[in-house]
């Protein structure tokens, strides 16, 4: 195996990791994950500003994690919702990483929509988030489509991104936002 | 016409939809991962509102956090409104946003461009 989940999630956890999550991401899951987030924050006392842009950013990527973490079958663990956060305080900025598991035809998908909305301007992020907003489709997982675009709108940056080789069916998926 | 009244959760707003005065109130976070579920019963009464709707439907807007799917629904609730507005009926969007709450007021923003009832933005303090 190429991959050591274990370690790539060891090696993002140092002094500046604020919050880590690894695991299962149902339901009751991502309100344990934002709840947690938002005490840490609110008791280092960050301005409403800031606070308030990360917690949006947070959603969208929690219920990303929920909507597509998939769980490879050599996981070997007993639910289908699988994912994994890290939120560090890097002192200027904050950066929240996010990994999950996705099944290799997802990925031109993915990789062009993150690629597509990291060349836009502020404005044109404004406007094609206008367009979805507006074009009244719902993918069949609930999402709008909106949410990556909501991410780069909120956080004012480019999403940085990699896809790392898992299995012949699956690769993991690592997107980091700052803020 | 009867009231919808929804408490509010963690994850979902309050609804107060005050049938009889027109005075509607979206009140809170709607942050669900499933908007669809949460927000069908408001369609269907709002379906039903607007067969015989008031003279002036007052909406008022609080929200702290949305997420992106519910980002639709609220919209889906705009247009139904839209429909009565369209018929001549007055309709008022009061869009609430928390002092110095920037993508809040975009968010106003976003919906006034895309949708033709009147929006008025109230900056709040705390």
């Amino acid at each position: 195996m190429n991959f050591d989940l274990n370690q790539w999630y060891e090696e993002k956890i140092d002094e500046d990791a604020i919050f880590d999550y690894k695991g299962r991401v149902e339901d009751e899951d991502v309100t344990r994950i934002l709840n947690s987030i938002e005490r840490i924050l609110k008791a280092k006392d960050e301005s409403p500003k800031i606070f308030k842009k990360i917690f949006n950013v947070l959603i969208e990527l929690v219920q990303n994690l929920h909507h597509h973490g998939e769980v490879p079958p050599d996981l070997d663990v007993d639910y289908t919702k699988f994912g994994v956060l890290i939120l560090r305080d890097e002192g200027m900025q904050y950066r929240i990483s996010v990994g999950n598991f996705i099944k290799i035809d997802g990925l031109k998908l993915i990789r062009d929509r993150i690629d597509q909305i990291n060349t836009l301007s502020s404005e044109e992020t404004r406007n094609l988030y206008r367009i979805i907003l507006n074009n009244e489709q719902f993918s069949e997982k609930g999402g709008g489509g909106l949410g990556m675009v909501e991410i780069a709108r909120k956080s004012g940056n480019n999403m940085e991104y990699q896809f790392i080789e898992y299995n012949a069916d699956y690769l993991f998926l690592s997107i980091d936002v700052v803020i | 016409m009867n009231s919808l009244v929804i408490e509010g959760s963690p994850k979902t707003p309050s609804i107060n939809f005050d049938g009889a005065n027109g005075a509607f109130l979206i009140e809170g976070r709607s942050i669900p991962e499933n908007s669809l579920d949460f927000y069908k019963p408001v369609m269907e009464w709002l379906d039903s509102y607007i067969n015989e709707p008031q003279e002036e439907t007052n909406v008022t807007i609080k929200l702290e956090y949305f997420n992106t799917s519910s980002s639709k629904c609220i919209l889906d609730v705009f247009k139904k409104l839209e429909a009565i507005f369209k018929r001549g009926k007055k309709v008022i969007i009061n869009w609430h946003y928390e002092i110095d709450d920037e993508d809040m007021l975009e968010a106003g923003e976003d919906y006034q461009s895309i949708v033709k009832i009147p929006f008025t933005m109230i900056e709040d303090d705390e």
